[in-house]
């Protein structure tokens, strides 16, 4: 009795942040079990874009601790020496075809070699029949190599595997099981969800997927309860993966480049966590405008420290030294790191932003068209992806851009960027990025409103522009869009939590044609909530959920496949 | 019976047209495939036999008893045996949702015992409804494998779920001409044509291939697409390419990327044959013309080349027109702050720039031009018209001391005609 008291009290004293902490250990563990089922010192060669992945769970000491020799990163003429071989590739075909080949090649030259394939995160089914169909079938092990969500930024879990290309071009859910996978094991984590949303196809498959795995697989003591599961289809709302997010985070997004939670400018980089770096902390989910001046602070802050130093006495110094001044020279580093971001992106946006910010709202408003096209037009030679982005929202936000207003700008593009470009309007229109319709003389009506302001409006996100918003101590999310938008996941979050105060709209939400909801309506306890996006969350959204859950006093739990930013999106899609 | 005679008619019923060995390229051997063994195989059963056959079934009057020549185990077994292998293929046997788990598992499993067209559309529909593409992928192989041509295609028409993932499949191995094949069957020619077109730009980095690939591709995928909007660029795309091989053959000119955009190859035209008659393969007029570029793309392309090269007169011909009594008008689709910085950044001289930002209408504007391009004396000119003391003096304190331009601001500063207004 009392020891099982003293094992409660120790378990109530596991925070949130413990148990997201774990994540890393599990997918190392996985890691080292598949490593110490193959005897005998091991080669292993990586596909390239693997390598930062596997970074954020194991280390170069754990592998060799674990009988790995040497690391390649795999391209042509690798020369591995070790007879038990591990190729670790993604699930695509063509990286496993790649792969198949060298092993063939590696088969023929020499003999008694052991080839292992991992396939990340899931093995496709069909590629045994390619392994088959290659004469390699009996010759290669093949595994599967996943891993558990990677916590990114305090609350947020991303998987690291983009899968808009697949699932909104491609139509092709062959990734979704790892989705639900990781969301499974998130749930013996920190708990049963009393209550579940899902918006779209994808979200309420996802879902399924997931009931299937709590029936078949093992699972025990889940004695935690989570007060809400939140999934989201990317292709809902696709406003916020376009729009321009003015928050500090946000922007830096927009201009540099973040792969899996660290930051690259030019030749330095830093990792962006709140629980090291101070200043990010600080800044992070600011609006833009409000972050200069507390840089700006936090320098003066270091400069009279500095200048305090100066008149200090030997003994003052050395406990200075031995005290401080590892601590100051990081914040230093860290601090210039941010101004030097910030400089970046007034580099890239600076004067053109007003404008910028000013055509975007135009476009949610379904204002000005005319000007707005000129503005995509003018701009698509010099900053074709923020042309794209523009030209996407407009078409999505007014039901429809026509054949004659798209021409133009389609041909601008192509004589710009050339003629290679011209699978790519359809490739947008396919992934539902970029919607055209027919002429219609209603839509020059005065009082004519789109259907996607008539859904936007019956989610309430079009804020009303009659309040102004304190943009430096917001209390509406719409603060990351200056104003102009609020996200649909941070609203969904907002409905779900204040249930008991506003029943209409939980309502209104349960009548949406594409939204299921199962499990205890009421009061969300504990307040602890995931919110899923299906096809890549963007920092925009991340900004404003954690306005939520400052504002209604939750912990909210941001997960997706991937981060992405509208550049990105547009890149996948051009690149396919 | 079973006469050659038959087995034509049977070939030749109403679904034979996608019987073809050649469809199957993957597992053909020697003319066979395992498709096509399986519907002689199903061929052969449909053949009807006569009551007449039957008959030897009731002649074993003289065979000994059964039992006295096996024991009853051996019976049961031998019969058992057979039970197995007819064990009819209800829900025991093929159950879609416990294989769509063990695949969304990663367990082993096995589709061979959905024979049924049945089944296999229910283990099917059931993939699609899950949404793991995974599953779908493989059931539409394994469909492929066990289905004749019409049989697999009458059941993707309607299930865009599982057309697509397979679509995806197919460009992946590059299989262009099953591609073309399977959406041409579905309707869908003008996805048809977007794929091919898509493969042929992706993987073909040889410019002079390329171009010989997207003739054909023109010729037999999109010339026939009644309103395919792309289809015009494809033409300009292939005139471009031949544009650029002439140019290279000429070699006279400094090397020209193949392949590069079409705004590319009119800074090549600019710069190296600005002269040229309209009528010359070389001319930027030419470009123009087979690509209708956008005036403003045109004019900002010739505008940033002849600026680098100092030509300024050329850029009077190409943004001024004749206005009345001679004066000059500006004609440009471009901005005309955009104009006086490509003329600044290339160094222009200064009566050149205060001639354009003479064409700045708004006064405020090109007060805010002048500055920040550094023009003095037209910043002087409209401090004074605005009669704005205050601001020319302090205007004067940021130029050079003894310079011309100061010089010029002292003198406004002098001159007795100004209404000063501060």
């Amino acid at each position: 009795m009392q020891q099982s008291e003293m094992l409660n009290v120790s378990r109530m004293d596991i925070t949130l942040d413990d148990r997201l902490d774990t994540f890393q250990q599990i997918s190392q563990r996985r890691f080292i079990e598949i490593l110490d089922s193959i005897p005998g010192r091991k080669d292993l060669i990586i596909e390239h874009k693997l390598m930062k992945l596997l970074d954020c769970f194991i280390g170069v000491t754990v592998l060799r601790r674990h009988g790995v020799d040497k690391i390649f990163k795999m391209e042509q003429g690798l020369n591995p020496a070790n007879t038990q071989r591990i190729f670790i590739v993604s699930c695509d075909l063509i990286a496993c075809k790649r792969v198949l080949d060298q092993i063939q090649s590696e088969q023929t030259q020499s003999r008694g070699l052991s080839h292992h394939l991992l396939v990340a995160p899931l093995v496709p089914a069909v590629l045994y029949s390619l392994i088959e169909e290659e004469g390699l079938a009996g010759l290669v092990s093949v595994r599967s190599l996943s891993w558990e969500l990677i916590r990114i930024d305090e609350n947020v879990l991303s998987l690291e595997m983009p899968m808009f290309s697949d699932l909104y071009y491609h139509k092709d859910g062959g990734l979704l099981p790892a989705l639900a996978r990781s969301l499974w094991s998130l749930q013996l984590l920190l708990g049963q969800p009393k209550l579940t949303v899902s918006l779209g196809k994808y979200s309420k498959q996802t879902l399924t997927m997931m009931e299937s795995m709590e029936e078949s697989l093992p699972h025990s003591g889940v004695d935690n309860q989570l007060g809400a599961l939140i999934l989201m289809d990317r292709n809902y709302d696709l406003a916020p993966a376009l729009l321009t997010p003015v928050t500090y985070l946000g922007l830096l997004s927009e201009v540099l480049e973040i792969n899996t939670g660290t930051a690259v400018l030019g030749n330095s980089q830093t990792k962006l966590d709140p629980r090291k770096d101070h200043v990010y902390s600080e800044v992070r989910d600011r609006h833009f405008s409000d972050v200069f001046p507390i840089l700006r602070g936090q320098a003066k802050s270091l400069k009279s420290e500095q200048e305090a130093t100066q008149t200090m006495k030997l003994a003052e110094m050395e406990r200075y030294v031995t005290t401080k001044l590892q601590k100051t020279t990081e914040i230093k580093r860290q601090l210039s790191f941010h101004i030097s971001a910030c400089e970046a992106i007034v580099g890239a946006l600076g004067s053109a932003f007003e404008i910028l910010q000013s055509i975007e709202k135009s476009i949610l408003e379904c204002h000005g068209r005319k000007e707005c096209l000129d503005y995509i037009e003018k701009n698509i030679d010099d900053y074709p992806l923020r042309s794209l982005r523009l030209l996407s929202l407009l078409s999505i936000t007014s039901d429809g851009a026509t054949h004659s207003e798209l021409q133009s700008i389609q041909k601008s593009h192509l004589h710009a960027h050339g003629y290679q470009n011209i699978p790519l309007f359809n490739k947008m229109a396919n992934s539902g990025l970029l919607r055209y319709r027919t002429e219609n003389f209603l839509h020059k009506l005065p009082n004519w409103a789109s259907e996607w302001t008539a859904g936007a409006q019956r989610l309430k996100l079009l804020p009303s522009q009659s309040k102004r918003l304190d943009l430096k101590a917001p209390m509406c999310p719409s603060y990351v869009y200056s104003g102009a938008y609020i996200p649909a996941i941070a609203q969904l979050a907002n409905i779900v939590l204040s249930q008991d105060t506003d029943r209409k709209s939980f309502d209104d939400l349960t009548n949406l044609p594409e939204c299921t909801i199962s499990g205890l309506r009421g009061p969300v306890q504990p307040k602890t909530i995931v919110l899923c996006i299906v096809g890549g969350i963007t920092y925009g959204e991340i900004s404003a959920c954690r306005l939520v859950e400052k504002s209604t006093g939750t912990r909210i739990v941001l997960a997706s496949d991937s981060l992405v930013t509208g550049n990105k999106l547009i890149e996948t899609i051009q690149n396919i | 019976m079973g006469s050659s005679k038959d087995d034509e008619d049977y070939w030749n019923s109403s679904e034979q047209h996608s019987f073809c060995f050649e469809n199957n390229e993957e597992d053909n051997f020697f003319g066979f495939s395992k498709t096509g063994t399986a519907r002689l195989r199903a061929g052969i059963s449909n053949i009807d036999l006569s009551d007449d056959y039957l008959k030897t079934s009731d002649s074993q009057t003289n065979l000994k008893p059964l039992l006295s020549v096996i024991s009853e185990k051996t019976l049961a077994n031998i019969l058992e045996a057979d039970k197995m292998q007819n064990l009819p293929e209800g829900q025991s046997v093929t159950q879609p949702d416990i294989t769509l788990r063990r695949i969304l598992l990663g367990q082993p499993f096995s589709l061979e015992k959905y024979k049924s067209l049945a089944s296999k559309t229910a283990l099917l529909d059931a993939a699609i409804e899950s949404g793991d593409g995974n599953a779908i992928l493989v059931i539409v192989l394994f469909l492929t494998k066990t289905l004749k041509r019409s049989l697999f295609e009458r059941l993707l028409m309607d299930r865009p779920g599982a057309t697509q993932v397979y679509i995806r499949y197919l460009s992946t191995r590059l299989q262009t001409s099953e591609l073309t094949d399977l959406l041409t069957m579905l309707g869908r020619s003008m996805d048809a044509a977007m794929r091919t077109l898509q493969i042929i730009i992706k993987n073909t980095p040889n410019p002079e291939r390329l171009l010989q690939k997207l003739h054909n591709c023109y010729k037999t995928q999109f010339l026939a697409l009644a309103d395919c909007k792309e289809t015009p660029f494809i033409q300009n795309y292939i005139k471009l390419l031949e544009w650029q091989k002439a140019v290279k053959d000429t070699g006279f000119t400094e090397a020209l990327e193949m392949n590069s955009p079409v705004m590319e190859c009119l800074r090549h035209a600019c710069r190296d044959h600005w002269g040229a008659s309209e009528s010359s393969l070389w001319s930027p007029a030419m470009l123009l013309k087979q690509h209708t570029v956008s005036l403003r793309q045109y004019q900002k392309v010739a505008l940033t080349t002849r600026a680098a090269l100092q030509s300024w007169d050329d850029i009077d011909i190409l943004l001024l027109t004749k206005g009345w009594l001679g004066s000059k008008k500006l004609q440009t689709y471009l901005p005309i702050e955009d104009i006086i910085k490509i003329l600044h950044n290339n160094n222009a001289p200064t009566n050149i720039l205060e001639k354009y930002l003479g064409y700045v209408d708004d006064v405020r504007q090109r007060l805010e031009l002048a500055k920040r391009f550094q023009c003095h004396r037209i910043v002087v000119d409209i401090l004074v018209l605005q009669g704005d003391r205050a601001a020319l003096l302090e205007y004067k304190t940021m130029l050079h001391p003894q310079s011309e331009h100061c010089f010029y601001a002292e003198n406004a500063l002098r001159a007795s005609t100004t209404k000063w207004k501060s």
